[in-house]
């Protein structure tokens, strides 16, 4: 029996209508619209059981302790810790992105050496021999960049560096730094603190007090819970400042002022409050007086500032009337304001009587150094990084042989940005710990990784703003992803290698005894049930439970302390009639004023790869950042919206694409801070310009220190 | 027109006996065959035996037990399994070896037994053993307690997914019979 | 608008003070990495970039000095009478639950964007590609949102996720599951933002906060004229706030 067409056709339809009768056709169907629901190149979820761990952030400023979301013991997200006195839940853009930062692409992956124009990978041994070697070769002219502000990681480094013949240690640029040097031309003691928890009337004089000035996200939370949901503000918040920024803008009232007027602002509130009849015992109060009656009257203020003397008179009045009033001052960018317009804020405090205070100004003590030899924190901050890299760029100051740079980034945060690159180039042996390849690891010889936060001990003690001392540690929850070591340890090892004695074998024995040493202190206690700010209101504080405040520690929560320096804090006029004048209103030139986001990370973490997409399209359009002016100075420029134009000031250009944005105030450029990187990865590299470049250093008279929070530029 | 006749298998007649060798082939290949085909066959990396830590008293749920947040927490960890087996037995028994393999391979190097979940779901399913926890587990998973060696794990190589796998239409069918919303966020995720 | 809107027992909402939002991004941040959203190094391009949650600056359209903003988070508003959901050919979007959040299922998606048409709110995204994490990253995905890939629309779910999990921890303890304490059930944007200007709850359960938050006079609803009725209200003091966010002619 063969097989013909007919009994073939016959076999394929009797086959076709058989399978129509089997699994076969349905279940492909099925199996294949699953296949093409699960590409191999889309990542799978992990699974596992869930579960919570607590640290503290260290690439944020603001200081907020972490929940860290575990899936199978591995790190997935970061969530603020509703125990953590500086975050009570709260987490800024930039402390979100602890974890995924873990992978950064811009992650240094191992030791590096320089080689040519790039990098090669080394070990640490050779890395540590190399670096014993050299700075055995350096000693007496060890330099070292910190812009770590909390960390006890200072200590060692100082200890190291001052051990080996120091050059200078230096902090990068920060409010703190201002505000110490404020406060000790004042003869007051300690750092400052900022009671918002128990403010009624607040008074914010340029700082922006809610996204990069001091404990930013602990600030929020204060003004939050001052203002409940559909209710009546319980508090009242003034900004003054050049633009509606991200504080002003949920202030009830913003007074449009230049940044190099925020002193005259301060004193002519004065004014009022004097003529109100307000005194001080405080030292210097007479001459004070006589300077503000002789140089800040309505009329002078008016005339310098613009500002209307009702406008004035009205917040020396809200301050006056208010229970509890506070003054807070500050560089609206987060640097480079001078320390006399603190002053002068801080005297409004002293006049309304709001030092050492519930809701005003604290003068904090600083926590005792454990490493023998370190540098108090009061002693770091004197240091003027920007002066000591200019004169080295000038030659006016010898350059260091060696310098050690922790977590910061000065080829790119600061100002006259070509100017302190051109001073680094000038340093022939440079060591960076970053663990990212920034703009300054990129320059330096050699470049020892430092674990992240969460794979690494490390510690907080008292951000700047903050109104009580708090400490909180830092704890390891995963092995580092990369060959990366805690810079504590490699100073420790090394230090034994060129036998400089140290007392300590780690970083964990640091750590230890700084805890023990704060559960000997008096007055401190654990933050749980009672939190700082109402112990500062009268609520009795808390003993130190059980004594193992280690593990309290360990387990997320705070060792916080309210108290006060025993100083008086005088006035200071002389410095304020050398340095603050009201003078005539400046011509037609346009300001730069810049302004920083935490969005946009900080110059030693670049931007967050998530947080790229928090920035809106008014900010950053491809390569192109914008700068905000308003309708009237675009007209007066002749520059029109969407325009790409160069800015220009001190020799530096940076370019722009132009935002009309009416809360600027009138011959006023607002610019972003935290864009124009030249190093770091795909999400930071090449997106728009770097506007500090084309801010100028400026000596402050009467205090002699370093200032840029504004220039005069030129916009074509 | 001429009419060609077919001179090999008796024309129409042969046309239908062929028509239903080809009905009934498909059926076995569709029935028998495919299903073979369509599944790989894999073994689980470790020959777990759940009768012998029946027989020693340890129940279900000290293995297998639900998180205090009410979440499953899945299968064992190795560190789990290693409280009981964290060293070599040296034993020559099928069993002893068994143990002394898991032991050699995840204990000492601290990694994850890649365990086959018969009841495996995809990333977009949410599936809440705190929900169903009145039912028998045996209700949807296979009753290994009594396996001396766990069964085969099938999976779909077109699929990828397990031969044991609840279907979306299971799911369905048994929530609409206890009055359970079978509304898309439900299980989906 | 046709259809009338579904009402369930449950009504989850969310309660946005205007007035305390700075615009700092903490919950677009937040949303970024809860539902895994991948990092994008194009983001500037709102077109392609793929935001649930997404901050929006709002001004009285005023010159210097009489300039005011605001910003305005928006997540998706789960309408009562949802737009998205009668266009959507395939059902892959529908809001059929107790609870009313309006769902999306992917698998289900068929890439026809009717949806993001239709949406009034811009609050749906399609995928325009297959997303990338760099090397490693994927370690730090949640388990608790399956990855999208490309060609398919998606949107913000109220993190429906953690109320399954919050029902869970219910269970676990011996609560009702479907009496949730206030706060049990928050999203990520709610529970991470510093400012507090955030809140959520069940709308009609006169336990949790909201309840009552909606009922203030200052309360508004995006776009109310459209009848979407929707589960997210907004709070401000200030009437051009409110009057922007009721899209208002010039005229009126």
């Amino acid at each position: 029996m063969g097989l013909d067409r007919r009994a073939f056709l016959g076999l394929v339809a009797g086959g076709a209508v058989g399978t129509m009768f089997t699994p076969i056709p349905w279940k492909l169907l099925d199996d294949v619209s699953i296949w093409t629901q699960n590409w191999s190149w889309i990542p799978r979820v992990p699974k596992g059981q869930i579960d919570y761990v607590t640290t503290t952030s260290k690439l944020c400023p603001a200081g907020e302790g972490l929940k860290i979301m575990r899936v199978a013991g591995n790190p997935i997200s970061a969530a603020g810790n509703p125990d953590h006195p500086l975050s009570r839940g709260g987490v800024s853009a930039l402390a979100r992105s602890e974890v995924y930062m873990l992978y950064s692409p811009a992650r240094v992956k191992s030791p590096m050496k320089k080689s040519g124009k790039g990098f090669e990978p080394i070990t640490w041994e050779q890395a540590m021999l190399e670096m014993a070697d050299k700075l055995g070769a350096a000693k007496g002219a060890v330099a070292c960049v910190s812009g770590d502000g909390t960390g006890t990681v200072n200590e060692l480094l100082s200890a190291f560096v001052g051990k080996l013949g120091a050059a200078g240690y230096f902090m990068m640029p920060s409010e703190a730094a201002t505000a110490a040097k404020a406060v000790k031309l004042m003869g007051g003691k300690g750092q400052a603190g900022y009671d918002f928890e128990n403010a009624d009337t607040v008074l914010v004089l340029g700082a922006d007090i809610f996204e990069t000035w001091g404990t930013s996200t602990r600030n929020r939370k204060a003004f939050g819970d001052s203002r409940p949901v559909g209710q009546k503000p319980k508090s009242d918040y003034i900004y003054v400042g050049p633009t509606r920024n991200n504080t002003a803008a949920v202030c009830d009232q913003w007074i449009p002022a230049a940044t190099a007027d925020l002193g005259v602002v301060a004193l002519g509130i004065a004014w009022h409050l004097l003529r109100a009849g307000a005194t001080s015992a405080a030292p210097g109060f007479d001459t004070f007086k006589a300077v503000v009656n002789g140089g800040f009257g309505p009329e002078d203020v008016k005339r310098a500032t613009g500002i209307a003397p009702e406008v004035l008179a009205g917040v020396a009045k809200a301050l006056a009337s208010a229970k509890a009033p506070l003054v807070v001052t500050g560089s609206p960018c987060g640097q480079g304001l001078g320390a006399a317009p603190v002053i002068a804020g801080m005297s409004l405090n002293l006049l309304l009587g709001r030092v050492n205070k519930p809701g005003g100004v604290y003068a904090l003590p600083e926590l005792a150094t454990v490493v023998p030899g370190a540098m108090t924190r009061e002693a770091m901050l004197a240091g003027d990084l920007p002066a000591f890299l200019k004169g080295v760029a000038d030659g006016k100051t010898p350059a260091p042989k060696a310098l050690l740079v922790y977590d910061a980034n000065p080829a790119y945060g600061l100002p006259e940005t070509a100017t302190m690159a051109k001073a680094l180039e000038k340093i022939p042996y440079k060591v960076s710990f970053s663990s990212f390849l920034d703009e300054t690891a990129a320059m330096c010889d050699l470049v020892l990784p430092n674990s992240l936060t969460l794979e690494r001990y490390d510690d907080l003690a008292t951000p700047y703003g903050s109104g009580f001392c708090v400490y909180s540690l830092t704890v390891p929850y995963q092995k580092p992803v990369h060959d990366t070591r805690t810079t504590g340890d490699v100073i420790l090892t090394l230090a034994r290698k060129m036998s400089v004695d140290l007392k300590f074998d780690n970083f964990l024995q640091v750590l230890k005894e700084k805890v023990a040493t704060l559960a000997k202190a008096s007055g401190g206690f654990v933050a749980k049930d009672v939190m700082p700010w109402q112990v500062a209101a009268g609520k009795p504080a808390p003993a130190l439970a059980g004594g193992d405040l280690w593990k309290a520690l360990t387990s997320g929560y705070a060792w916080t302390m309210v108290g006060q320096v025993q100083a008086t804090l005088g006035f200071a006029p002389e410095v304020l009639a050398k340095a603050i004048k009201a003078g005539k209103a400046p011509e037609k030139a346009v300001v730069l004023a810049p302004y920083a986001q935490l969005r946009t990370g900080t110059p030693t973490t670049g931007i967050p790869c998530q947080d790229l997409t928090t920035v809106p399209d008014t900010e950053l359009i491809g390569e192109s950042t914008f700068v905000r002016l308003n309708s009237a100075t675009a007209k007066a420029l002749g520059v029109k919206k969407g325009a790409t134009v160069k800015l220009t000031a001190g020799g530096a250009s940076c370019e722009a694409k132009v935002h009309i944005f009416e809360s600027v105030m009138t011959g006023v450029v607002s610019a972003p801070l935290g864009f124009g990187h030249s190093a770091f990865d795909v999400f930071s590299k090449g997106k728009g310009a770097n506007y500090l470049s084309l801010l100028s250093v400026v000596e402050e008279p009467g205090t002699g220190l370093s200032t840029w929070a504004a220039a005069d530029v030129k916009i074509a | 027109m001429e009419e060609k006749r077919s001179n090999s298998a008796g024309g129409v007649g042969g046309m239908v006996l062929f028509a239903l060798i080809g009905f009934v082939g498909a059926l076995v290949v569709g029935w028998v065959i495919f299903p073979k085909l369509l599944y790989s066959e894999k073994t689980q990396p470790i020959r777990f035996s759940h009768t012998v830590h029946a027989q020693l008293g340890i129940d279900c749920e000290q293995c297998h037990h639900l998180g205090p947040d009410g979440r499953f927490a899945g299968l064992p960890t190795t560190e789990s399994c290693a409280e009981c087996h964290g060293e070599e037995t040296g034993d020559n028994s099928p069993n002893g070896k068994e143990i002394d393999k898991f032991v050699k391979d995840y204990v000492k190097t601290g990694a994850q037994v890649p365990w086959l979940v018969y009841q495996y779901q995809p990333d977009n399913v949410f599936f809440s053993h705190a929900a169903h926890k009145g039912f028998e587990c045996t209700k949807c998973h296979p009753d290994v307690a009594k396996t001396d060696t766990p069964p085969t794990y099938y999976q779909n190589r077109v699929s990828g997914y397990s031969k044991d796998t609840m279907k979306m239409w299971e799911c369905e069918r048994c929530h609409a019979s206890m009055g359970t919303s079978n509304a898309c966020y439900v299980c989906h995720k | 608008m046709s259809g009338h809107s579904k009402e369930f027992p449950i009504t989850w909402g969310m309660v946005i003070d205007i007035d305390k939002c700075t615009g700092c991004g903490a919950c677009m941040a937040s949303c970024q990495t809860e539902n895994n959203i991948e990092p994008q190094p194009e983001a500037s391009n709102k077109l392609r970039s793929t935001s649930w949650m997404l901050v929006y600056e709002l001004t009285n359209d005023k010159a210097f000095p009489d300039h005011d903003i605001a910003f305005l988070p928006r997540p998706c508003q789960q309408c009562g009478n949802p737009p998205c959901v009668s266009v959507c050919p395939v059902v892959a979007t529908d809001k059929n639950e107790d609870g009313g959040i309006v769902s999306q299922v992917y698998p289900r998606c068929i890439g026809c964007r009717y949806c993001v048409a239709a949406c009034p709110y811009h609050v749906r995204y399609f995928g325009w590609y297959d997303p990338v994490w760099p090397e490693g990253m994927e370690k730090t995905l949640s388990p608790l949102t399956s990855v999208r890939p490309r060609g398919v629309v998606e949107k913000c779910s109220f993190c429906h996720h953690r109320w399954n999990l919050a029902k869970d921890a219910a269970r676990a303890s011996g609560k009702n599951p479907d009496n949730l304490d206030d706060g049990a059930y928050v999203t990520a944007c709610v529970q991470n933002c510093p400012s507090g200007a955030l809140s959520f709850g069940d709308l009609k359960n006169p336990k949790h906060k909201v309840h009552e938050l909606i009922k203030n006079p200052n309360a508004f609803r995006l776009l109310q004229r459209l009848g979407t009725n929707t589960q997210v209200y907004y709070i401000s003091r200030r009437e051009w706030v409110r009057k922007l966010g009721d899209n208002y002619l010039k005229s009126e």
